[in-house]
């Protein structure tokens, strides 16, 4: 026997599957509903973070044109420091880069031998100054400061310890020998005449000669050195000048 | 149509209508928004450099009056003119308290050929400044540094170890100490030296001298048109110390900032 619903389709329960009666109509309505409270959420997310982001520009930019009002009402003193800097840092280098001729001085004084004279000494910054008297050929061979000196001595061994001696001044690179020459001998005296700067004093076997002390271009940079006057003073009493019986007419010796 | 159908076109327009609302709506918002950062951030870096620069400033209004002291010093040692006269004082004085005698100076060359290695290239720096070397002292060449320069040959007699003391008192006339400089008088660059005797013979020698004197700039000015009541005050304290330093007086000045 087969059994049979009495109860009228309309009424049994299920009707109209998942999406019931509606056809699925009030699902469709609270998703668009859902759906539109998202995208106002969105929106008004959106909106209040450009708003946040354009009052902090706003407030940025007013503050930094306070900054610029501000730093361009003193741009004038900004410009005079500069100034200042800039006139102190070009003085520091100017001085700084000043050659200590005396310091130089002080050193060759120290070390020239007891038998050595000098009659001329020429120190130059740089090949191209022109002080004095002319310059040796040799002068222009290094671009550093130099000195040259001329004088004599009491033999050709004496030259040699005379080159020796000038390497031992403080930042000497180089030492070179323009030249050591004796005079033309006539029974032992010297022929040089008296207004040729011979500085021999008669004696013909003593060479006279010329060199050349090269410096390094950063040695003895110029600096106040104490005791200078005790420092002299010894020197004076160390080296020996030339003897004022050699001195020529033209002007006997510097030291 | 079925049940499935209306589902999918509901489903579409949904996505239609989200898509919709993302790309007309929601999307230019955000690149307004990126936009706006990184304006942000471009403001944010002005921001700061006019901090910066506001409180550089803010600073140099503060030690205006250490600065204005410390140019008008320099002065002294980098005149505006070329102030021979106050040179030959200081020298002469130099030369006394020394025991040397000062026989000359003479301006060494005014064709602008600078005797040192550190002028040597002053006129390649000029071209095109015929203005600026028209303002220039006669005489004067712009040199290397800046600072227009004028070579002097001077002439000198006394003994080898006070000519020694002499070298060493014209480099302190203005001298470097540490960070500080220190300033008696012109700043000189000897150039170069020559000892010959003298006539009366050794102990005695006399020297030749070259040397170089700095000048300001004459477009510059002394103080560059400050005053010691502002940077943009009065500007006619150019001369007060370039042409009354015949007797100067020592002055550090600190090279700090």
């Amino acid at each position: 026997m087969r059994a049979v619903n009495l109860i009228p389709a309309e009424d049994r329960r299920g009707a109209g599957g998942a999406a019931g009666r509606s056809g699925g109509g009030a699902y469709a309505v609270l998703g668009g509903l859902a759906v539109a409270v998202a995208m106002a959420s969105a929106w008004v997310v959106t909106g209040n973070g450009l708003d946040d982001k354009q009052a902090q520009l706003d407030r940025i930019s007013q503050q930094a044109d306070q900054a610029e009002a501000q730093a361009q009402s003193l741009a004038s003193y900004t410009k005079f420091a500069a100034v200042r800097a800039k006139r102190v840092q070009t003085v520091s280098q100017l001085a700084e880069s000043r050659f200590d001729w005396a310091h130089a001085l002080h050193e060759v004084a120290r070390v020239l031998p007891e038998n050595a004279w000098l009659t001329n000494l020429t120190a130059t910054s740089s090949p191209g100054v022109s002080v004095g008297s002319g310059a040796s050929g040799l002068r222009g061979a290094l671009a550093v400061p130099a000195i040259e000196v001329a004088g004599c001595t009491t033999s050709q061994r004496s030259v040699a310890k005379m080159m020796a001696r000038m390497r031992l001044i403080d930042g000497v690179e180089r030492v070179s020998l323009d030249n050591a020459a004796k005079g033309d001998t006539s029974g032992g005296t010297s022929t040089g005449s008296a207004g040729s700067g011979d500085c021999r004093g008669g004696h013909a076997q003593f060479p006279q000669f010329s060199m050349v002390v090269f410096f390094s271009q950063a040695a003895a940079p110029v600096a106040a050195a104490p005791g200078t006057a005790t420092t002299a003073a010894a020197v004076a009493s160390t080296t020996t000048p030339a003897p004022t019986t050699s001195a020529p007419a033209s002007g006997g010796t510097t030291k | 149509m079925t049940a499935r159908d209306r589902t999918v076109l509901i489903v579409l327009a949904v996505a239609a209508a989200i898509a919709a609302f993302w790309f007309l709506a929601i999307s230019p918002k955000r690149k307004d928004a990126d936009a706006l950062t990184t304006q942000i951030q471009t403001a944010q870096q002005r921001l700061d450099v006019a901090r910066q620069s506001a409180s550089d400033a803010a600073a140099a209004r503060g030690r205006y009056e250490r600065d204005y002291a410390t140019v008008a010093r320099l002065g002294k040692a980098v005149p505006v003119e070329d102030d021979v006269p106050s040179l030959v004082y200081q020298l002469q004085s130099t030369a006394q308290a020394n025991h040397i005698d000062f026989r000359s100076i003479k301006l060494a060359s005014s064709t602008g050929a600078a005797p040192s290695s550190s002028t040597s290239s002053a006129t390649s720096s000029a071209t095109g400044a015929s203005a600026i070397a028209a303002a220039l002292p006669p005489g004067a060449t712009v040199g290397a540094a800046g600072f227009p320069t004028m070579p002097f040959t001077f002439d000198f007699r006394g003994s080898y170890f006070n000519m020694q003391r002499f070298l060493r008192s014209i480099n302190g006339l203005t001298a470097i100490h540490g960070k500080s400089i220190d300033v008696n008088g012109r700043l000189l660059t000897v150039d170069g030296v020559s000892l010959a005797a003298a006539p009366e013979g050794f102990p005695k020698v006399e020297a030749t001298v070259a040397a170089t004197a700095y000048l300001v700039p004459a477009d510059e000015g002394l103080t560059a048109g400050a005053s010691p009541a502002g940077p943009g005050g009065a500007t006619a304290t150019a001369s007060t110390t370039s042409s009354t330093s015949a007797a100067p007086a020592s002055a550090l000045i600190g090279s700090d900032q």
